[in-house]
């Protein structure tokens, strides 16, 4: 078991971009690597470190919009206000709601296009890969003509005679936001969960069975230990995006469904109120941060868990 | 070098001007009157510049615009008087910062076959009918309106801070408002399937592209007054083709050119010398000969001086 | 790489059961992620300006309406022009910045992998605002190069990670072989890593592209004159009766994508066919 374990573990230390292997390398100097680095670090020194040093600079003044005001905490105390807060709040609840389904369907789904679909495999990965190919507006109008009053789900319901009346939460609610915030982003939470499953030896899933184990025992203690570095990447990659959008909640989540992105891009665009919004962007990070964080700790926990 | 909202971008229109003028016009489209304000304050190039009555006052006092030279606007001792009294068209000082092109109403529009007939705000936001509502995702849109619904105003500078304080705790305690619309054809959409009976601040468009479509909706005036608004061209202070800019605006409110608007969009036009061109069933439905429609309570559009305290308040009904 | 099929292994009445299970759990996410796509082209031939039941007819014309719109064409083609340049020059930075943080030690690594990451976990809506601000603070007229600046910016790190994936199972022996040969550092990347990067480098150049041409919240900040598809979109949705057009032109888009990506996929097999690799490679790499 741990021969088998060794590669995946090592997996696991890789953060989201693989370096790991760095330390076999032949050790070289640090000047070609300058050489290697100059064109992509200089790029975004320059064209990702100067806009978000400005955004900061931003969020610490008084009249931001001109750039020519005084030095002040005043948008950060703003950002903290109430209304803010309920809207951060309501934000957790619809990403942590939609995180955990994404999981409960990714996971699955990863395990079952990289252990049993055979010869369907590679189809199936790009149609995941394609089902991301339209214009994300245009698709969110689609999921009204499937969750509306007179949608497609209350209509067949209807002809079912499972309901009489059509339901109403299915949209204009939370549920209808982490609905279409789940489906936008399930391909990228599959990838890399089916990329950690790829590493697992298909003979340690056979071994776990010859030797009696169940699948919740197969999964506690083979599959989870060994994909918890997919499952780290996958919250990395798909909360913030999920917290960031503002097009699903604005279209299906009525007045219920607001998330912080909206009020980010209104105080960007609607009101011009660059610092707060500035200021409102890096809580939101902070805030981020620590879920990955969170998640890290998580999943390095349990990875030791299972080390017993 | 013409920057306005994508619906201004008529390709018969801007090829017309290309056929007379031999000036070829580049459009880039925006979406609100912030992102224009960003984008000239970023430095952006552009010689006419789309403005709303109402929006344009921070772009004014930021010096991003020029004010207009009315002895080299062709039609401008024809323009509806009703057209020139709107904010920001004209200020104190007399400078011109806005040439009116079009404008219209705002009011309330409804399903007939679903609910009675709706006639204000009032009865719209409390008045005793089956079925949801939509109103407007702009802060201040939708407290104007349930302000007017709760007998404020209806001019916009008219409402008091506690009355906003109000008319939000009104909105927030409705729970008759299901959602809020963004563009109208997301309100089309939500009328014609069914999600809501009723909204406000909708345009007599609106009730057309509808019934175009064989559903029974109607554009009704509220009896508290309907908003007008009013659109036209300003000219950017580092506009490089000055000339062009105004043969461009001269072009824009030609008759023939705001005809073409009417037609296009129902759009009331500003320049009286439409009515000796436009066909005479065009006028009468549209009302073009009175822009200002006296029988009816019109207000003109504006954004409060106050409008950050609107803003802060709509965020504890929006958040 | 087992690629036996396992489906047909359900042969205890058991094994039937996870068959049904999984064959309805596969049809539920299929349903998920291409119901709307299959449901907006069937509405782009409904003959209504409402996206909803009930079907009123087919009709052609909101395709022929879009064909009529020179603002669509103009937009596309501004698109594909910025997608063209984005896509060749992300590559080379992912690859460059991809191989530094692979096969070198040197100070600062984790902190630069990291930076390098940071692009992947920033809003775009934050990136969109903080370009805009900066190409005004330091007077750099907006236009294709700013967009195409920020799309780079935001799609070069996604290929890093790709191809740092995929550099980081290639075995290390054979860079390192071709450098006990006698091979230059030159040599030994070109002929022996470059070669074995390609499937990743094609991946990474369909993510890359696809990034860029449907960006909307970057370009919308950091447009000029020239609109973006998704620009056009967001700003013809305002008309009142233009929903359809816009349905039917983002339904045959995505058609030509999926060609492209398809076409682009089936070309990929044929080489990594021939050079006896499995294509899956590509997508565990990430």
């Amino acid at each position: 078991m741990s021969d088998a374990q060794t590669p995946a573990a090592d997996h696991a230390d890789t953060p989201v971009l693989g370096t790991g292997y760095a330390g076999k390398a032949r050790s070289r100097g640090s000047f070609s690597a300058f050489i290697y680095l100059a064109g992509p670090v200089g790029v975004l020194l320059l064209f990702f470190a100067g806009p978000l040093g400005i955004l900061a600079l931003y969020s610490f003044q008084e009249r931001s919009r001109t750039g020519d005001g005084s030095w002040t905490i005043s948008n950060y105390v703003n950002a903290l206000r109430p209304q803010y807060v309920e809207t951060a709040l309501n934000t957790l609840v619809i990403a942590v709601l939609s995180m955990v389904l994404l999981l409960v369907i990714a996971y699955p789904l990863a395990y079952l296009l990289a252990f049993k679909v055979g010869r369907w495999e590679v189809p199936l990965l790009l149609a995941l890969a394609l089902s991301d190919e339209l214009n994300p507006l245009i698709r969110i109008y689609a999921w009204r003509t499937v969750l509306g009053r007179n949608g497609l789900v209350n209509t067949v319901l209807t002809q079912l005679r499972l309901i009489d009346q059509p339901l109403d939460w299915l949209i204009f609610t939370k549920f209808a936001v982490v609905v279409v915030l789940t489906a936008s982003w399930l391909p990228y939470a599959v990838i890399p969960l089916y990329a950690a499953m790829k590493t697992i030896d298909r003979r340690v899933l056979e071994a776990a069975r010859d030797l009696g184990a169940g699948w919740w025992t197969t999964f506690r203690s083979v599959v989870f230990p060994l994909t918890a570095a997919g499952f780290l990447a996958t919250i990395v990659i798909v909360f913030i995006p999920i917290i960031s959008d503002f097009a699903a909640p604005a279209l299906v989540g009525g007045t219920s469904g607001r998330m912080l992105a909206s009020v980010t891009e209104d105080l960007f665009l609607g009101r011009g109120e660059w610092g707060i919004g500035s200021a409102l962007t890096f809580v939101l990070l902070a805030a981020s941060g620590l879920v990955v964080w969170f998640s890290y700790k998580l999943t390095d926990l349990s990875r030791l868990a299972t080390h017993r | 070098m013409f920057f306005g909202y994508e619906d201004s971008f008529l390709p018969e229109v801007l090829a017309s001007f290309t056929d007379e003028t031999g000036i070829s016009v580049e459009t880039p489209a925006f979406a609100d009157e912030d992102e224009t304000e960003a984008k000239l304050r970023a430095g952006f190039q552009a010689d006419v510049v789309e403005l709303c009555s109402g929006e344009a006052g921070s772009m004014i006092e930021a010096g991003l615009l020029q004010p207009i030279d009315t002895s080299r606007i062709d039609a401008w001792d024809q323009i509806f008087p009703s057209f020139k009294d709107g904010e920001d068209v004209v200020d104190e000082e007399g400078n011109v910062w806005i040439v009116p092109l079009q404008g219209g109403p705002f009011g309330i529009v409804y399903l007939a076959d679903a609910v009675d007939p709706i006639t204000s705000y009032q009865e719209l936001f409390f008045g005793d009918y089956d079925g949801d509502i939509a109103v407007s995702e702009e802060p201040v849109s939708t407290i104007w309106d349930m302000a007017m619904a709760l007998g404020y105003g209806p001019e916009v500078d008219a409402i008091t801070e506690e009355q906003v304080v109000d008319a939000v705790d009104a909105l927030i305690a409705n729970e008759r408002i299901r959602t809020t619309w963004s563009e109208d054809g997301d309100l089309i959409q939500l009328l014609a399937t069914g999600e809501v009976v009723a909204a406000a601040h909708a345009t007599p468009d609106i009730a057309q592209a509808l019934q175009e479509e064989g559903i029974d909706a109607v554009y009704v005036a509220p009896a508290e007054g309907q908003i007008l608004w009013k659109c036209g061209h300003g000219i950017s202070a580092t506009a490089q083709n000055l000339d062009g800019a105004y043969a461009l605006i001269n072009h824009y409110l030609s008759p023939e050119v705001q005809t073409t608007f009417a037609e296009e969009y129902g759009y009331l036009a500003s320049n009286a010398a439409i009515l000796e061109v436009a066909p005479q069933e065009l006028i009468d439905e549209l009302r073009l000969d009175d822009p200002g429609a006296a029988d009816l309570v019109t207000i003109p559009e504006g954004l409060p001086d106050n409008e950050e305290f609107w803003d802060d308040q709509w965020q504890r009904f929006a958040g | 790489m087992t690629t036996g099929s396992s489906v047909a292994l359900g042969s205890t009445a058991r094994g039937r059961l996870s068959l049904a299970f999984r064959t309805v759990f596969l049809a539920f996410v299929g349903f998920v992620l291409f119901g709307p796509v299959v449901i907006l082209a069937v509405f782009s031939l409904n003959d209504s300006i409402i996206l909803g039941f009930p079907f009123k007819g087919a009709t052609t014309s909101w395709y022929v309406q879009a064909f009529r719109e020179p603002n669509i064409w103009a937009s596309l083609w501004t698109s594909l022009k910025v997608a063209a340049v984005v896509t060749p020059v992300s590559l080379l930075l992912g690859l460059t910045s991809a191989i530094a943080l692979t096969r070198f030690r040197f100070r600062l690594r984790g902190t630069i992998t990291a930076f390098v990451a940071l692009p992947l976990v920033i809003p775009w809506l934050v990136i969109g605002v903080g370009s805009l601000l900066f190409f005004s603070a330091t007077d750099i007229p907006l236009g294709l190069f700013t967009i195409g600046v920020s799309h780079v910016v935001i799609a070069f790190p996604l290929a890093t990670a790709l191809l740092s994936a995929q550099l980081y199972r290639l075995e290390p022996h054979l860079h390192e072989a071709a450098l006990d040969l006698g091979a230059t550092e030159r040599e030994a990347l070109r002929l022996v890593v470059l070669p074995l990067l390609v499937p990743t480098l094609a991946a990474s150049a369909i993510f890359v592209f696809s990034w860029s041409f449907n960006n909307f919240i970057v370009s919308f900040f950091t447009a000029g004159f020239e609109n973006t598809f998704p620009i056009w979109v967001f700003s013809t949705l305002r008309r009142a009766r233009d929903l359809p057009m816009v349905n039917a032109i983002s339904t045959l888009v995505s058609v030509v994508q999926v060609i492209v990506v398809v076409g682009a996929w089936q070309a990929l097999r044929r080489v990594m066919d021939r050079r006896g690799q499995d294509i899956r490679e590509i997508v565990i790499g990430s």
